[in-house]
Order: structure tokens, then C-alpha cells, then sequence
């Protein structure tokens, strides 16, 4: 079990989307009463990102995160298509992982 | 530290806007910001290297494009033009397929930290189907930077 959920989101240029889902999964995880941490980064730092448990990305990318953390594409929290079932998927996976 | 919100004036605010591709979009956007004194040249060769990479086109309800970037920026600002035909922009979420964006916006950011109001008000106006069908009718430029002083409130800055 984890005490709380260590998060990154990272887009292209790490200011607009990035920005904007942050704030987006910051809200659905104080609603949920799930305790946090969350921070910004850009897509090309992914694959080195060390320490988090969950990565969210705004642009599709390959590229694998080699501490091992899961990489979710969270575009529809932008742009508004499709965010409920992907505020649905984001909560099963941190919960997944909170109880690991 | 700059104040929050983003600046714009009528001459970055643009309808009936003619281009052949996403290139020729960004940089006329990118000129009206480079006229006003709000980037350096390096602003513009930084924000066509992103769109090259990381794409910025979005399959909301009216297809946009939001291309921007903090290099070069001397102060936060956004642009937009409405366009008279549609362009291909290659999309954010997966850069091997594209929309047609009508919208176009360019964002320069200084301080995203600084910002995050005033992005998240923009991210509500791209949900809004009935917002963005309204913008891309548009086709007077005062009428448009009205309409846009509407939605934005006290984020918008201007002279």
C-alpha cells in the first residue's frame, strides 16, 4: 500500500497542456481524496524520469519510462473529448497502484 | 514579475485569414507578435521546430491549432486568426494524423506557472462547441476581438 500517489505529466513544450492537466488531475485526485504529488516536465524527459509512479503524457510517444512507471496519454482532460473515461481509466490505475 | 494575463491588440487578431499550410499561419502570427515587440527572432524558428515535433492540432468540436513556446517571449501574449479555408495541422495527440483547424491561436508564455488561470479559462473556451462555432463565423476582426474580450474577461490585457 501506498500513502499517497507520485505523479508526473509531461507534454511538447511543458507549458500549455501540461498547465492545464495538471490542474485537471489535481482536481480529480482531491476529489477523490487521494493524496498526491504531482509534477510538470516535458515528453522528451520521460524516459528518464526517476521516482514517480504514474506518468501523463499530452502527445503520443513511444518512448517508455525505464524506472518503470506507466505512461497514460491524457489529452482528453485538454481538450474535453472523451475525459470522463479517462478521468475513470486514470482513477483504476492509481488506485491499481496505490494498493500495490 | 508580469502581470497574469495575456496581452493582445487588434492587429494580432485576425479574420479571413488565407494560408497554404500551418507553416505560412504561424509565421504571419508570429510577425503581428514580432511587430508589437512581444518576442525575439528566436521565438519563431523555436515555435516551427515544436509544431514540427510536438504538433499542436486538436480535434475539438471546430478542429484548432495552438501553437506556442517560451523561447524568444518577452512578454505573455496570444494571437489568433480565423481562417477562410481550412488547414492542416498535424495532431497533438498522435502527430501521424492531422485536423483541418479554422481556428488557429498562438500563444507565447513567458512564465507558464504565472499563467495557469488564464490557460485553463483558453482550455474551457476550446471545449465549447457552441463558443468555437460562433469564433470561426466571425468575420469581422473588431467584432472578433470583441467577442474575445467576452470570453476572456479580466485575462485579457490590452493597451
Amino acid at each position: 500500500m501506498k500513502a499517497k500517489i507520485n505523479m508526473a505529466v509531461a507534454c511538447g513544450g511543458g507549458i500549455f497542456t501540461t498547465t492545464v492537466v495538471t490542474d485537471k488531475i489535481k482536481e480529480i485526485l482531491k476529489k477523490e481524496k487521494i493524496p498526491f504529488s504531482i509534477s510538470p516536465h516535458k515528453i522528451t524527459e520521460v524516459p528518464n524520469l526517476e521516482g514517480y509512479d504514474l506518468i501523463v503524457v499530452t502527445g503520443k510517444t513511444n518512448a517508455q519510462n525505464k524506472a518503470g512507471a506507466p505512461v497514460m496519454l491524457g489529452l482528453p482532460l485538454f481538450t474535453g473529448v472523451g475525459a470522463d473515461k479517462f478521468t475513470e481509466e486514470l482513477l483504476a490505475e492509481v488506485k491499481r497502484i496505490m494498493a500495490e | 514579475m508580469e502581470a497574469i494575463g495575456l496581452y493582445t491588440n487588434q492587429t494580432m487578431i485576425l479574420t479571413d485569414v488565407t494560408a497554404g499550410n500551418a507553416e505560412e499561419v504561424i509565421r504571419l502570427l508570429a510577425g503581428k507578435a514580432m511587430e508589437n515587440g512581444l518576442i525575439e527572432e528566436e521565438f519563431i524558428t523555436a515555435v516551427l521546430a515544436r509544431e514540427k515535433e510536438y504538433p499542436t492540432g486538436l480535434p475539438t468540436a471546430v478542429p484548432i491549432a495552438i501553437p506556442h513556446i517560451h523561447d524568444g517571449c518577452l512578454k505573455s501574449f496570444f494571437s489568433m486568426a480565423v481562417l477562410k479555408n481550412p488547414v492542416s495541422f498535424r495532431c497533438m495527440g498522435d502527430p501521424d494524423e492531422t485536423v483541418e483547424a479554422l481556428l488557429v491561436f498562438l500563444f507565447g508564455i513567458t512564465d507558464p506557472s504565472y499563467q495557469t488561470a488564464v490557460l485553463k479559462k483558453f482550455s474551457t473556451i476550446f471545449q465549447d462547441e457552441e463558443t468555437l462555432e460562433k469564433l470561426k463565423n466571425v468575420t469581422d476582426a473588431e467584432e472578433l476581438m470583441n467577442q474575445m474580450k467576452g470570453l476572456l474577461d479580466e485575462y485579457l490585457v490590452t493597451d
